[in-house]
């Protein structure tokens, strides 16, 4: 394996790079942050096993979401890079198999992935020699992180090799992984209270890597409540067996893959379409018509910013039909609630209802929006086309707007792709208008805050996979590591506890449309309005500046 | 059309242009030749308002580009070497684009990407997609989008490379037909035959100076005042080269190289002078075979200004 010249040369390159040495001080600087603020301050904490127990549950979720963050960015660029460099077709031409270059591929995404992972030894054994976690518990518990980064490396690599450019090979992993992660807590979620389908419902949750780490650390875990012990298997074994068989499944593909490629799309060199019988039968076939390609004949009207004509027709609507399957995706979701609701399927609170709708569009939004900005600028230098439009006489501000249009654009069928879900949640009937409009108001801020986070880091970084994957870690700071304070109730409290909160806009929606969840805290959707919109405001500001410096002469 | 005086951009420790003057006059092709990393693109880019020079001139008709580089795009037309295409973007749609972002209104834009299509000769084109097209017509279409707000001058920076013959052909007549519309058009290449053929001027650069910028005939003057002599002769070359050694003082004649029976002559002397050097051969009996001059083209001037610049002998010309 070490004679691989393709695992040589990806490790190098992948380990040997400033950004390397920064991602895997970022990785350590916070796993070290979560165990100073969880340290005891005075006292023998190990007496108290519950506390020590909490330092090591925290830390090992820490773990795993850095590897959630850091598989797509070693892992789904891995093979999509050579493509757009057009080297990958060069190393079939070489003396290496097809599955050498698989195999070099493969292990050299794991294998930073693993580093990573090792690296953090050191910070685990001072929590270890707290006590109240056993050898064989320390040894599950780095098999379940070293497994998960192997089995989200295979995933991203299996993406890359199916996709053609890295931002969608990105954007498709890190929605992989969340489904792997989250989807099985789903129907745990909605169908707690079905005690015909608890055998189910347990066993799909267990297919989650946060499951089998929580069944390892929290006894209560290993047993469905009704359930006699050994009448389901342990979720971490559950997990194992899940990724085995899956990362098989994802090997025989990769090698299927390097053997018999797919051969790539060629657009034929159409003629506008005159012929009125070929016209219907576009209509019929094309969902949107009023934007099909091939009817396009109208120059870009004076009053319309050029940019936000030119992506129209250059990428919403001129290729693929993507932002269609998105919200295709909303309506599908949305109907299975309602029919949930109606049907009282789950015996499930309303709240749980409103928890799972406003995790899906929330989350949806985090995953989705930073995508249609965070290569907004990248692209045009990717694609050498940033000196053209330097040549010409836009401005920073006319580029960003036309760029942030068509994002608007997409909101929009975002947007009314969620309009049912909105309709499930009134049906319950529990909330005011007032609640529901809050919501929305926070709903908003998300999206205005995703896309100019996105719009930010494309104007920083060089690379759309890169600002793709920078984009997506601050917004998993803002939406996911603002949770923590609810996992050290005891050392992050009162003001700040709140501040931190606030940020997250999960906890904001949740506490104003719920009766449940949240509500020790003060009202917190005016402050998470002013802090995203303020924040949205310096994303925006800053990259305001970015550009115009970018489309000025070069000094 | 186009002036540089002192023109200098540094980058870090590197001297990329070094006080380059340079002047291309109205309605004329001139040729910018110049090994990688000579500062041909580096000028380029300062022509075009990209990039700020560390100190120095640059005007294009009239027009400062450091002080007024916005007005300089105005008069500008730049080809880069390789560009990006729009996907899913037909070739008009594209035109259509850079026109707008001209600020061109619609009416105006509509008749200059037919113009565009008509002179270089796209309209075939004009419903293709941009990523369908060949290396060949992206170069075209480039062209034409350089040529949407009608500039009067138009850069481009090596508008052959990676063509095939028939597309460089085709490339070499847009030039023409531009030079005949009233067009200054600066371009660079490594292909030096191909300028030859259609430039008026040409400006040799190498390390950032200007080694050498005159007319295609005079260039070959000042790099060869004497001209090169191949002499096939009946019976020992090497004779023949010592005997003429001995006949001619060192300043009017150097033999330059001896393969087989051919010798290779540097000489300075009109048509007679050659006619007395060949009958003198023969009158000592070393048959004449054949006596042709050799011309000098665009590379061997290339290659011959560079190596004067390189031993010093060929100092920064304005």
């Amino acid at each position: 394996m070490t004679n691989n010249p393709i695992l040589r040369r990806e490790l190098k390159s992948a380990l040997r790079t400033r950004v390397a040495l920064m991602l895997a001080a970022a990785y350590l600087v916070i796993l070290a942050g979560v165990i100073w603020m969880m340290w005891p301050a005075s006292g023998v904490y190990s007496q108290a096993e519950q506390a020590s127990r909490s330092i090591v549950l925290a830390f090992t979720v820490t773990q795993l979401m850095l590897v959630i963050l850091y598989a797509p960015a070693f892992a789904a660029t891995a093979i999509t890079a050579e493509k757009e460099q057009r080297s990958y077709e060069l190393l079939f031409a070489t003396l290496l198999r097809p599955v050498d270059i698989v195999a070099g591929k493969l292990w050299s995404s794991i294998l930073c992935l693993v580093i990573f992972v090792v690296l953090s030894f050191p910070f685990f054994a001072s929590c270890f020699f707290l006590g109240a976690v056993s050898g064989k518990e320390t040894a599950l518990i780095y098999l379940i992180a070293v497994v998960s980064a192997v089995f989200f490396g295979l995933l991203g690599l299996s993406i890359s090799a199916l996709a053609r450019r890295s931002q969608s090979a990105l954007i498709w992993t890190y929605l992989a992984i969340l489904l792997v992660c989250a989807l099985p807590w789903v129907p745990y979620v909605l169908l707690q209270n079905w005690a015909e389908g608890a055998k189910l419902v347990y066993s799909i949750r267990s297919v989650s890597p946060l499951a089998a780490i929580a069944s390892v650390l929290i006894p209560t875990f290993r047993t469905p409540p009704g359930l006699a012990a050994g009448v389901l298997p342990t979720p971490w074994k559950v997990y194992f067996l899940f990724v085995a068989v899956a990362s098989a499944g994802m090997v025989v593909f990769l090698l299927i893959n390097a053997y018999w490629p797919v051969s790539s799309r060629i657009r034929p060199q159409a003629k506008t379409i005159d012929d009125p019988r070929e016209l219907a039968r576009r209509k019929l076939s094309f969902p949107f018509y009023l934007f099909d390609p091939m009817r396009r004949r109208r120059n870009i009207p004076d009053w319309m910013n050029p940019i936000f004509a030119r992506e129209m027709r250059n990428k919403a609507f001129g290729g693929g039909i993507w932002i269609f399957r998105s919200a295709y995706l909303c309506f599908a979701v949305s109907v299975v609630l309602i029919a949930l609701v109606a049907g009282q399927l789950g015996r499930q609170t309303p709240d749980v209802i409103r928890i799972v709708a406003l995790a899906f569009q929330i989350g949806l939004i985090v995953l989705v929006v930073p995508s249609l900005t965070a290569g907004a600028i990248t692209q045009e230098r990717e694609k050498m086309n940033l000196d053209l439009l330097r040549l010409t006489r836009l401005r920073a501000g006319q580029f960003l707007r036309g760029k942030l249009q068509v994002a608007m654009v997409f909101l929009l069928f975002l947007v009314i792709g969620f309009l049912p879900l909105w309709y499930a949640i009134l049906y319950l009937e529990t909330n005011t208008l007032e609640q529901i409009l809050r919501c929305w108001a926070i709903i908003g801020a998300t999206m205005v805050l995703t896309l100019a986070t996105g719009l930010f880091c494309s104007s920083l970084v060089r690379r759309t996979a890169a600002a793709t994957a920078t984009a997506y870690g601050i917004l998993l700071l803002l939406s996911v590591a603002t949770f923590f304070p609810a996992l050290m109730p005891g050392r992050i409290g009162g003001s700040l506890a709140e501040l931190i909160y606030a940020l997250n806009p999960f906890v904001c929606a949740i506490q104003g449309l719920t009766s449940e969840y949240f509500q020790r805290l003060p009202d917190l959707w005016a402050r998470h309005l002013q802090l995203s919109l303020g924040l949205s405001l310096v994303f925006a500001l800053a990259a305001l500046i970015r550009v115009r410096r970018m489309l000025s002469p070069e000094s | 059309m186009i002036r540089t005086e002192g023109l200098t951009k540094k980058y870090k420790n590197v001297l990329a242009l070094d006080r380059l003057n340079l002047v291309v006059e109205a309605r004329e092709i001139f040729g910018y030749i110049g090994p990688n990393g000579a500062g041909k693109t580096t000028t380029i880019r300062i022509l075009c308002g990209l990039m700020r020079p560390t100190s120095g001139k640059a005007e294009v008709a009239g027009v400062d580009v450091v002080a007024a580089p916005q007005r300089a795009k105005e008069l500008v037309g730049y080809t880069p070497e390789q560009f990006g295409v729009y996907n899913g973007m037909r070739v008009w749609e594209y035109l259509d684009f850079f026109g707008a972002a001209y600020r061109m209104g619609a009416r105006q834009r509509k008749q200059r990407v037919e113009e565009v299509f008509g002179i270089t000769g796209t309209e075939e084109m004009r419903d293709y997609f941009m990523e369908s097209l060949s290396r060949g017509m992206q170069q075209r279409v480039g062209i034409a989008r350089g040529l949407i707000h009608n500039p009067k001058v138009l850069v481009l920076d090596e508008p052959t490379s990676g063509l095939d013959p028939r597309a460089r052909i085709e490339i070499r007549q847009l030039l023409k037909r531009l030079k005949d519309m009233g067009k200054t058009i600066l371009v660079s290449s490594h292909i030096l035959p191909e300028l030859a053929s259609v430039c008026d001027r040409i400006g040799i650069l190498e390390q950032g100076r200007l080694l050498l910028c005159d007319r295609m005939e005079h260039v070959l003057q000042q790099v060869e005042s004497r001209q090169i002599l191949e002499i096939e002769i009946l019976g020992d070359a090497a004779q023949a080269a010592k005997f003429l050694k001995d006949r001619y003082p060192a300043d009017q004649l150097e033999v330059r190289e001896i393969v087989g029976r051919l010798l290779r002559l540097s000489f300075a002397g009109d048509e007679q002078a050659v006619a007395g050097l060949t009958t003198a051969l023969a009158e000592h009996k070393y048959g004449v075979l054949s006596c042709r001059e050799e011309l000098l083209d665009l590379e061997k001037v290339y290659l011959r200004v560079t190596e004067q610049a390189k031993a010093g002998k060929r100092r920064v010309e304005a």
